[in-house]
């Protein structure tokens, strides 16, 4: 299957290639993986993603498209822009008015690549590309380190796995490119805060290594699933589990000890 | 003459337990969990008792347990329970950590079990390899059966245990 722009997202592609939200998804829950890669349940977009979304079309040539499809969202009756789009416009102006972050968006927009990684095709856009490295501009809530149940307090960069993202993007492009070693990877980060925050990270090649490792462990279960051959896991606590589970008796109510347990 | 030595001086002094001097520079360290036990550790407080984790392979002392790592296993291995730990196997990493002032390099258990090629396919109930079976003609590779078992059962199983666990559900259905 010939990635494009119209087919990047559809429900084909998503049948035939990996992408790293694809794996994420599986990550978090099989069973909702699963069911969003066969289109059977999608995600209800949140306040957040949308902005993310305008800010991404803004950089990537894609503004007018998105006015055109999210226009309705945008604005009240009244023709005045909604108060979180007029915040996401002071995002951008914060981005545009720093040099650094101008030069680190300067490339080739939304290139698609695919590659086999693992046995498995991957298909991957991403945002900024040039021969020196590989960039992904992200809107997030802080640079704050964000709390995690298993793994305790996270970055927001391993919290959002960006490392898993850099690990998949880096190796699809050297596998097309044949390049010896794989391209740097940086963030262009801005945050949703009143007064917009920026960075630019670069996440090193030794974690993106180990994000990678991890895709290897866990990629032959997940490419199982998505074939139909093995049953996925339902985690029973995402929207999808809550809204597909069927009750199959009364439960004993206990006192859990794990709940009780001091850390 | 005796061996000419390499890598971090405290991988060789006299320590009583894992320490990030034991984890190679490039890869992560996979150990066999043996068993759990409670030890006591001696530290700048003095003396504590403190959960540790005993490994199968040779040459590879204890490793103390914080909760972080604790949690980690429980999430890799789908149980809190440390005798169910027994037998599985753990990858084992360093990571930077700011304490005390400063910063160190602490180990950590990543929070999935180390991949398994499918020739290592072990069934956890019987310790046979999971081999490929077919029934009526048709093939199940064994990485088929493994997951579905992991599945349904929360653990690698052959085709016979995975049957026997199979009719134990029925029957307690019943």
């Amino acid at each position: 299957m010939e990635l494009n722009n119209d087919n990047y997202y559809s429900i084909e592609a998503g049948k035939h290639y990996w992408s790293v939200s694809q794996f994420k998804a599986f990550n978090k829950c099989e069973a909702c993986g699963l069911a969003e890669s066969r289109g059977y349940y999608e995600r209800p977009e949140s306040d957040a993603l949308l902005i993310g979304s305008y800010v991404d079309a803004y950089f990537s040539n894609e503004f007018e498209q998105f006015q055109q499809e999210r226009g309705c969202q945008m604005f009240k009756k009244n023709g005045e822009i909604l108060a979180k789009f007029e915040h996401a416009n002071d995002m951008i102006n914060r981005i545009e008015s720093d040099p650094l972050m101008n030069e680190y968006l300067t490339g080739e927009h939304q290139t698609i690549m695919s590659a086999n990684l693992f046995g498995v095709d991957w298909k991957c856009k991403f945002d900024v590309y040039n021969e020196r490295r590989i960039v992904d501009l992200k809107t997030v809530k802080d640079f704050n380190d964000i709390y995690d149940p298993v793994y305790g307090w996270r970055s927001w960069i391993e919290y959002w796995q960006y490392d898993l993202q850099g690990a998949i993007y880096t190796r699809v492009e050297q596998a097309v490119t044949g390049r010896s070693e794989p391209l740097p990877f940086y963030l262009a980060a801005l945050t949703k805060e009143k007064v917009p925050d920026i960075k630019i990270v670069h996440i090193p090649q030794h974690i993106l290594d180990a994000a990678f490792n991890m895709v290897g462990a866990k990629i032959d279960r997940f490419e199982l699933i998505k074939k139909g051959e093995v049953e996925p896991i339902r985690c029973e606590r995402c929207d999808y589990c809550k809204s597909t589970k069927i009750l199959t008796g009364p439960e004993e109510y206990e006192l859990e000890e794990a709940k009780n347990a001091s850390e | 003459m005796s061996e000419r030595l390499t890598g971090d001086f405290r991988k060789y002094m006299d320590k009583n337990f894992l320490g990030a001097w034991d984890v190679p520079e490039k890869g992560d360290l996979v150990l066999t969990i043996d068993h759990c036990e409670r030890n006591e550790v001696k530290n700048e407080r003095g003396s504590e008792t403190k959960l540790t984790l005993h490994f199968v392979e040779r040459g590879y002392k204890p490793m103390i347990l914080n909760t972080t790592n604790s949690k980690r296993i429980g999430e890799a291995h789908k149980s809190n329970r440390v005798e169910d730990w027994e037998g599985k196997k753990i990858s084992i990493y360093t990571e930077k950590v700011t304490a005390f002032g400063g910063t160190t390099d602490a180990l950590r258990i990543r929070p999935y079990p180390p991949k398994v090629e499918d020739d290592e396919l072990v069934c956890e109930e019987c310790g046979a390899v999971i081999e490929d079976v077919t029934i009526d003609g048709k093939k199940y590779k064994a990485r088929v059966i493994a997951e579905n078992s992991k599945t349904k059962f929360g653990k690698y199983l052959c085709y016979d245990c995975a049957a026997k666990a199979k009719q134990g559900v029925t029957d307690g259905a019943e």
